[in-house]
């Protein structure tokens, strides 16, 4: 397992979550269920709580993870907050827990934006570390709300990476792609890439990354042809396909969140994905948190569970709770979550 | 959709179950998928310990995800009687709250963890046998065909071939339905006409048999008013 690896989480008033506890988290960690019952909200708990090793990357990732799924809104509304609840908290006991906490009281901003401050509503972030160390830091809450203070010019942004650790379920972007493919250069694992890709599509030899004026373009290198072909000319399946491989290596003993994988891929190659998806999250000790629809998706993953003991691979449902109107998830282990495929088992919250 | 589930071993326990409910009009239960599916290697002697495990704890999600008050266990007493079939639902409830003790057939016990009542009732005749040995009980049209069989099974004995009262049963309801049961004009269409589904549509049944009174009372035991 990953160094910074989390075996268990409690959510309290994040999103959809009043009180969720998840345990037995593993390394390749598989996440179904129906729509609104918090599956991605899961991911994005996921990713604030083990992006942020201060209160500064805790700020950072709030307003990244609001961004995203606003960024198309002008206004940007605060509404990661459980109903009407006023604290977050992310942690894992013995390991370390986030804080955010809407500020009953004005807080001075003078200090955080100089002489345009004036005592407004804020956030508190609070990071407290396996170590014992805390960190804390106040913000005004309508910068995480107007687009414009998007980048805050403030230097602790940037100390952040910028490789990707979460997978939309949209398409990526090439220029994304390119970063990631280049971190899979950069840990020498590129024949492992070009081989998978033959056997996920038997006509791709190798994939190039050819600089041009205007940047980096991917391309394939196919049977049977003597000019490289675009990979955005190709289909989605192949992009998020070597998206997800070069991002598994490009987060090399960290973790790399992905939402609804089967997006765009052929049912056929489910297995081929969660075959190097076992392999590679073992190899590069990455720890994944995936969501999926598909049963078809869910019993690949199951087949997988069998053939590889090495990864320690887990199921969960996520499901709401109608004895308490709760959102719960139950883990299922490889037998019982065969059984389930097999009889008929309403795995993903049926 | 109900609040209450019954558990059946197999998906002729299914469909009788399905057929005998329209007789009972109080009952208010949903009936799960069977335990058993026709390839599981598990249930080949009848509902295993492991295979009615793994059957509780997917019914455990479902006490959160469906909101399930009642859980009701049907099985077989098969060769092995009543006592030692209440001890196997006992042995796999504890799979699912360690606490809960079930300790007789057609009573509800509660488990304060799952927040959800859990009975078991074992179709028999007599104390033993299976669905297929209720339905040689209850038929209610004339079995010439079948009934030769046991002309058959005695010959089988002479030879020193003996047949189980299981498989005998299986057999007996294999020529009831399709000789006794179905017209020449069906007989050509047996597989779809001559199965158990199909029988429970005619009137080759009777559900007023007094060896269904046990089974009935249990079934009306789901209804939120008991």
């Amino acid at each position: 397992m990953p160094t910074q690896a989390i075996q268990n989480l409690e959510i309290t008033n994040f999103k959809c979550f009043k009180d969720l506890k998840v345990s037995g988290i593993g390394q390749v960690n598989l996440i179904g269920g129906k729509n609104n019952v918090g599956k991605t909200a899961f991911l994005e708990a996921v990713e604030l709580f083990l992006n942020s090793k201060t209160a500064s990357d805790l700020i950072f990732m709030f307003k990244t993870i609001l961004k995203r799924r606003q960024n198309e809104i002008k206004y940007c509304e605060v509404d990661i907050f459980y109903s009407n609840e006023k604290e977050i908290t992310l942690s894992t006991p013995h390991f370390k827990s986030c804080r955010i906490k809407r500020l009953s009281d004005y807080i001075d901003n003078s200090a955080s934006i100089g002489d345009r401050g004036l005592p407004t509503e804020g956030l508190s972030f609070f990071l407290k570390e396996a170590n014992g160390n805390e960190d804390e830091k106040s913000f005004p809450s309508y910068l995480f709300t107007k687009p414009e203070t998007y980048d805050f010019h403030i230097d602790f942004w940037k100390n952040f990476s910028g490789i990707i650790t979460y997978i939309s379920s949209a398409k990526l972007k090439e220029q994304d792609i390119a970063i990631l493919l280049g971190k899979l250069i950069d840990v020498d694992r590129e024949d492992l890439l070009n081989k998978s890709l033959s056997s996920f599509d038997s006509n791709i030899i190798t994939i190039k990354q050819i600089a041009t004026q205007q940047g980096v373009v991917l391309k394939l290198k196919l049977k049977n042809q003597n000019n490289l072909v675009l990979l955005s000319s190709l289909g989605e399946g192949v992009n998020r396909y070597i998206a997800i491989i070069c991002a598994i290596w490009a987060n090399k003993d960290g973790f790399l969140l992905i939402d609804e994988i089967e997006n765009g891929i052929h049912y056929t190659n489910y297995k081929k994905l969660w075959e190097i998806i076992f392999e590679a999250s073992v190899a590069a000790n990455c720890q994944l948190f995936i969501t999926s629809h598909s049963k078809e998706c869910i019993s690949a993953f199951n087949d997988i569970q069998f053939e590889n003991d090495k990864c320690d691979a887990q199921y969960f449902e996520f499901y709401k709770n109608l004895k308490t109107g709760l959102i719960d998830a139950s883990g299922r282990d490889k037998e019982q979550l065969r059984y389930a495929l097999t009889h008929e088992g309403r795995i993903r919250g049926e | 959709m109900s609040n209450n589930l019954l558990i059946v071993e197999s998906e002729n326990d299914k469909l009788f179950i399905e057929r005998l409910k329209q007789e009972i009009t109080t009952a208010d239960f949903d009936i799960d998928t069977p335990a058993c599916t026709i390839s599981d290697y598990e249930c080949l002697g009848g509902l295993s310990l492991t295979a009615l495990k793994k059957k509780l704890i997917e019914i455990k999600f479902d006490i959160a995800k469906k909101g399930l008050d009642k859980i009701g266990i049907l099985l077989d007493a098969d060769n092995k009687g009543i006592e030692a079939r209440v001890k196997l639902v006992d042995d796999a409830v504890k799979s699912i709250d360690q606490e809960l003790t079930v300790s007789a057939s057609n009573t509800w016990y509660r488990s304060a963890a799952l927040d959800v009542q859990i009975s078991c009732h074992v179709l028999n005749v007599n104390g033993s046998g299976e669905l297929e040995t209720l339905l040689k009980s209850i038929k209610s049209k004339d079995s010439g065909h079948a009934d030769c069989l046991t002309a058959w099974k005695n010959c089988l004995f002479t030879n020193g071939k003996a047949i189980s009262d299981k498989d005998f049963d299986k057999f007996w309801l294999s020529v009831y339905l399709r000789y006794d049961g179905c017209t020449d004009a069906e007989q050509k269409q047996a597989g779809r006409q001559c199965n158990l589904e199909a029988s429970l549509k005619k009137d080759l049944w009777d559900f007023s048999h007094a060896c269904l009174d046990d089974l009935t009372r249990y079934l009306r035991t789901f209804n939120p008013q008991h």
